[in-house]
């Protein structure tokens, strides 16, 4: 705890106390659609990661002069042209992923994340905090995004990363069948969206348990 | 004034600065792109024709398709066509609309692609490509038969837009697994096609040689991926059954 506290605030207050998912509600839409495996939710936090650094500071960089009567406009240009990069830089070098994710990278624009930090932050504060609160904001969403991933893989696909998890687990326990032949069944509730508003209900009711916080 | 001519500057040079770098991006990045989607083509017709191993780097899979591929185009009376190039991805166009449409006989030249694999002289395999409906897109694949083209060897979907998790298990090993061996056609040498189930093959009413399990959750991308296996395997029917008749 004692480095968490030596780090920055911006960089630290996203990850559980502000978190972007649980505690500010932004950005559910793309976390219940990319967290059907953990794979797509790594790729889909490090293209929001970049996406929130980029705008972040590029929008913290022009604050000064810019129009206030444009200003939505201008932020939503500088994240359509980093979402866009990002999905052309996936579809050349990684296409398997880039067809999973399809529609959902290009959804990062309306991520209400990244408006939500360019205007809540990047305006109102120098290019290297608003690079910290960038990377904060993002690692509090990966977290999230990648526990859901996590738990939403196991129990409805039973792999892991792609590895087969539970087929193994009787393996190693030593059964002569398999799980599945015995009974186990992969939950299919866990693949679809509704699965992954109830892991994130769970994990909100947990994180407010946790740190006492009254709901408003 | 002065502030709004200054907005309208300010607008334009992000607009252009924006869309420049973009562009510049854009056309940097196509090269690669493409060629990511090519050697995703001839991965998954070597998948099918059963010349793929885990593990082949993308030099591999260039190499391989080049030497034991042959790409054919033919038309609708299953004659082959010389001057033409085979199309990897089933075109919207040049392979003309029959596939996903009644399959009406009466556009004698429309071009199809096929891909065959040849060892020394004899036919080994022949992948044919797929197009068909699902539940919210359009499936693109191929399917693959043995030299005798009435048995399954293979078949892989490449493109779709079906749900994760659901209808997009089509896309997976464990389901593509159950179509080897399956006959498309019946004793009698009529196209009968693969029926995937809902549910259990077994219970399904169709011989098992012709039906595979289907996916629970996906029963509309299911009955999908029977009709297109019918409707595509009856296009290339003409040419398929010159192999029949030699044996």
């Amino acid at each position: 705890m004692a480095l968490l506290k030596s780090l920055p605030k911006p960089l630290v207050d996203p990850l559980v106390e502000n978190n972007p998912i649980t505690i500010q509600v932004l950005g559910i839409c793309s976390a219940l659609a990319v967290t059907v495996q953990l794979k797509q939710a790594v790729v889909m936090s490090c293209a929001v990661i970049f996406v929130l650094i980029g705008s972040n500071f590029i929008l913290s960089l022009l604050r000064k002069g810019l129009p206030n009567r444009i200003r939505i406009i201008v932020e939503m240009c500088v994240i359509a042209a980093l979402v866009i990069l990002v999905d052309q830089v996936l579809r050349a070098y990684f296409f398997e992923l880039s067809k999973q994710l399809s529609v959902f990278v290009g959804l990062i624009i309306t991520n209400c994340i990244v408006l939500g930090r360019a205007e809540a932050f990047a305006l109102g504060n120098s290019p290297g905090a608003s690079i910290l609160d960038g990377l904060g904001n993002g690692l509090g969403y990966s977290l999230v995004l990648c526990l859901v991933g996590t738990i939403r893989e196991i129990f409805g696909s039973g792999t892991i990363w792609g590895f087969p998890l539970i087929l193994k687990m009787g393996e190693w326990m030593g059964l002569s069948q398999s799980l599945y032949d015995l009974g186990y069944e992969n939950m299919g509730l866990m693949v679809l969206p509704p699965g992954a508003f109830i892991i994130i209900g769970l994990y909100i009711w947990a994180v407010n348990v946790v740190s006492g916080r009254q709901g408003e | 004034m002065n502030d709004n001519l200054y907005t309208l500057l300010y607008a334009a040079v992000i607009c252009f600065v924006c869309s420049f770098l973009l562009s510049l991006f854009a056309m940097g990045l196509k090269p690669a792109q493409e060629r990511a989607a090519q050697l995703d083509l001839n991965r998954k017709l070597l998948d099918v024709l059963g010349l793929f191993e885990e593990g082949m780097s993308d030099e591999k899979v260039e190499e391989v398709f080049k030497n034991r591929v042959e790409e054919l185009v033919i038309n609708r009376a299953g004659e082959v066509q010389k001057n033409y190039k085979a199309f990897k991805e089933v075109p919207e166009k040049e392979q003309c609309e029959l596939l996903e449409k009644g399959a009406e006989l009466n556009t004698p030249d429309c071009k199809l692609s096929l891909f065959q694999r040849v060892e020394n002289g004899n036919l080994k395999a022949l992948a044919i490509p797929l197009k068909g409906k699902g539940l919210w897109s359009t499936l693109y694949g191929y399917l693959a038969l043995q030299n005798d083209a009435a048995t399954v060897s293979g078949i892989t979907f490449y493109k779709h837009g079906e749900t994760p998790g659901l209808g997009a298990e089509i896309s997976k090993k464990w389901f593509q697994k159950n179509f080897l061996d399956k006959k498309i056609l019946d004793e009698d040498g009529n196209l009968y096609g693969v029926v995937v189930a809902k549910a259990k093959a077994v219970n399904s009413g169709h011989p098992l040689k012709h039906s595979v399990d289907g996916i629970s959750g996906a029963t509309i991308t299911a009955n999908g991926v029977t009709r297109l296996i019918k409707h595509c395997t009856k296009m290339y029917d003409p040419y398929l059954s010159r192999f029949r008749k030699e044996e």
